[in-house]
């Protein structure tokens, strides 16, 4: 069986102040640090906001995955959580 | 980026080239006469495809391009960029297969050089042919510094190091005065260039510029102090070879 994935709110110092963040974790083990990000911090060209994959460990991590895209939702972030660790 | 219309199409090329080395009058007549021709590439297109096998090599007149690779995904990688005076493929001359794509970042004006022309003067002028050679060697120590940027520094060191260079080449060619330059990189290229998210150059800029080292506004980035900016990137530009000696 697929283990538990629980999202928690995390204040996280990024440069510059604190951002709204998640702390996901699977089966209790941290999973990934997700950071919401305002258009104009993803690029000048960006028209909207979305999450931020600030770090991800096990198969959300480097070792495996180059870093995703900006997550339009919170969910959309999520279910690529869930992919990867389906997929190790 | 700033040309003069009435200098010759080779202006830069041939300062790049004199930073290093004399050149004779004939070499530099040579120069001017071997690009057969010269074309407008719009911002985003292809100069020369991976894959191409390319019977001339592409000089930038003006502009900025870029080459790179792209990934199965669709990741892609900038490995080089590329300023008024550079070529994007001499190399193209000896591998005949290129092994990556070189794309215009802003428009570009080019002039090529058939590969036969360049036949032709590695047996009839051996000097030239030297500092050809000296052009993709230059090529090889930007890589290196590139890569170890990429490796070890800094993501603020990275970019810090980037901006460092441009302003280096581009006082060589002499486009871009002392303390501000022109460079149409978007923040996505900047991440392709870097390997970094574009979250993450973001706040890069915003570091650099809250410490007062530069000012980045759309294409015009602005040195506020040099200094800083190259104690920052850890900067030494040995690797640019800005030394004029017999070659």
């Amino acid at each position: 069986m697929a283990d538990v994935i629980d999202s928690n709110r995390v204040d996280v110092l990024v440069d510059g102040g604190s951002s709204d963040g998640r702390l996901v974790t699977a089966g209790g083990k941290l999973a990934a640090v997700l950071v919401r990000v305002t258009a104009a911090e993803i690029s000048e060209t960006a028209t909207e906001g979305g999450w931020f994959l600030e770090a991800g460990f096990g198969p959300c991590g480097i070792l495996k995955t180059p870093a995703p895209d900006i997550f339009r939702s919170e969910g959309e972030a999520l279910r690529w959580i869930e992919r990867q660790l389906e997929s190790d | 980026m700033k040309t003069d219309a009435s200098a010759p199409l080779t202006a830069s090329l041939v300062r790049k080239l004199e930073a290093r080395d004399d050149l004779s009058d004939e070499e530099r007549a040579i120069i001017e006469q071997m690009f057969t021709e010269v074309r407008l590439i719009k911002a985003g297109d292809d100069i020369v495809r991976d894959g191409d096998r390319p019977r001339h090599s592409t000089l930038v007149v003006s502009g900025v391009a870029a080459r790179y690779k792209v990934l199965q995904e669709g990741e892609r990688q900038i490995t080089a960029l590329h300023l008024a005076g550079d070529f994007v493929d001499l190399h193209s001359f000896m591998l005949k297969e290129m092994d990556h794509g070189v794309t215009a970042i802003s428009q570009c004006r080019i002039a090529t050089v058939p590969h036969e022309t360049l036949s032709a003067l590695s047996v009839s002028q051996p000097h030239l042919t030297r500092l050809f050679w000296l052009l993709t060697l230059l090529d090889g120590a930007m890589h290196r510094e590139w890569l170890v940027a990429m490796g070890r520094r800094s993501a603020v060191g990275q970019l810090a190091h980037l901006i460092c260079e441009l302003k280096r080449r581009l006082s060589v060619v002499g486009t871009g005065d002392q303390d501000s330059f022109t460079m149409p990189v978007t923040q996505v290229d900047l991440s392709d260039i870097l390997g970094l998210s574009s979250v993450h150059v973001n706040r890069v800029l915003q570091e650099l510029r809250g410490d007062n080292l530069i000012a980045w506004k759309g294409v015009n980035v602005s040195i506020l102090d040099w200094e800083g900016l190259q104690r920052v990137a850890e900067f030494d530009d040995r690797y640019l070879h800005i030394v004029k000696e017999p070659r």
